[in-house]
């Protein structure tokens, strides 16, 4: 009877210890792509150790502001609008040129076994860069598709592996972002058309 | 699992060994095992062999081709599955094989997601003599350290409830019939999957190759097994 207990509580501590969902961050068929150049907008696969992708995730069905990270001032900010959603882990393009591997994270904000929706955000920049750095420098910037996955409950006996995203990636392409400046000025351009032709 | 060709005894090399000075003589007998793998699948393995050279790190036990880009292993970190996911990317990618690299031991299992059918070789030598093992209380993998067919790991190796779990390849998950042992005790012979089929009291069959799930409900279990080629 000891022994059963023992092996009961060995389970529950375990379930304990890692009571959310788990995944592999890792891409495949979708690639991380970036423009050749600011200037060029052919696509090439980003080097190794040319940049980096962040996973944030939440629950599936969470709403997000898509494809808008970059118009906020940080990462932070742009997760404060979207309360559902949370940072998981970052991983450079390690393996090959356009593919990554971070290894296994814990989705802190979705339940064990449970889906999630996740979003990849990537960026250019060499070792130590983070998407605000490369926010205020003006690096290429990307922010890919909601993807939904499912999770591993890591507190089952035996545990759950791990799910692996490389089989739901859809991929992602980094591209320069106007800066503020820019957007001011196509906006005056704009409105000096109008007054323009409303002249003529 | 399907194991289609077991050792090739003497097939690439057979030593002679010999101890002068004792008057000893040992076989060391180097083959290879060969495993199926099945596209997109998860296979609970082991190494059925252990290098010549005793490096275990797996860019040198467990070696795949460009057929197998993005396979994955999964290994067992003392609590959970370890965070460090190897990906093997073969040379038509740029790379140079498993990364990150990763040190497997014989004895223990680990899961191994193939990205294709093929063929994985292993190849090494038979480990022989008192092979020495320790299930650790709480969770862990366990396979037979050497090339045999067998129910593993006998029916005087367990704690009282402790469990034993399988994999099912077919079913991509763990079997449904369980393992529990039951000393003697307690009136029980050993291992026992509830009288359900290849019920055997030395635990459950194992291939050259497959690995299981312990969970030890109670004191490590340090234990010796005895072989030699003959």
């Amino acid at each position: 009877m000891k022994k059963l207990l023992g092996t009961l509580a060995i389970t529950a501590l375990v379930a304990s210890a890692f009571a959310q969902g788990t995944i592999t961050f890792q891409n495949q068929t979708g690639r991380v792509q970036q423009w050749t150049s600011p200037t060029d907008s052919t696509l090439m696969s980003v080097p190794v150790g040319g940049g980096f992708v962040e996973l944030i995730a939440a629950p599936a069905g969470s709403a997000l502001t898509a494809n808008a990270a970059w118009t906020y001032s940080s990462l932070a900010g742009f997760l404060a609008a979207n309360p559902a959603w949370a940072t998981v882990g970052t991983s450079s393009i390690n393996l090959a040129a356009g593919i990554f591997s971070g290894g296994g994270f814990t989705i802190a904000n979705v339940a064990p076994g449970a889906n999630a929706s996740y979003v990849v955000l990537g960026w250019t920049g060499g070792a130590g860069t983070t998407w605000d750095t490369a926010l205020a420098s003006g690096a290429m910037l990307g922010e890919s598709a909601v993807f939904t996955t499912a999770t591993a409950n890591p507190g089952t006996t035996p545990p759950g592996v791990a799910v692996n995203l490389k089989t739901t990636f859809g991929g992602i392409t980094l591209a320069p972002i106007p800066e503020p400046a820019t957007f001011a000025l196509a906006g005056l351009g704009l409105a000096a058309l109008m007054v323009f032709r409303r002249r003529s | 699992m399907r194991t289609k060709a077991l050792l090739g005894l003497a097939a690439l090399a057979v030593g002679l060994s010999t101890s002068v000075a004792q008057n000893v003589y040992s076989l060391n007998v180097v083959g290879y095992v060969n495993v199926s793998l099945q596209a997109n699948k998860l296979h609970f393995l082991s190494l059925p062999v252990a290098p010549v050279d005793g490096n275990f790190n797996i860019t040198n036990t467990i070696v795949l081709d460009n057929s197998q880009d993005f396979a994955n292993i999964y290994a067992w970190a003392g609590t959970g599955w370890s965070t460090t996911t190897p990906t093997w990317i073969g040379t038509d990618l740029g790379g140079t094989g498993w990364s990150p690299s990763m040190v497997i031991s014989n004895g223990v299992g680990f899961f191994l997601a193939s990205a294709a059918n093929s063929t994985l070789t292993f190849v090494g030598q038979v480990p022989q003599g008192a092979l020495a093992y320790n299930i650790p209380a709480g969770l862990s993998t366990l396979a037979n350290q050497v090339p045999v067919s067998a129910n593993f790991p006998g029916a005087t190796v367990g704690n009282d409830f402790d469990n034993i779990y399988t994999w099912d390849l077919t079913g991509q998950g763990w079997s449904t019939v369980s393992w529990t042992y039951i000393g003697t005790d307690l009136g029980g012979t050993g291992w026992s999957n509830g009288g359900g089929p290849g019920n055997n009291a030395a635990g459950p069959p194992l291939n050259p190759g497959d690995g299981v799930f312990y969970v030890n409900g109670g004191a490590a279990l340090p234990f010796t097994q005895n072989f030699t080629v003959n």
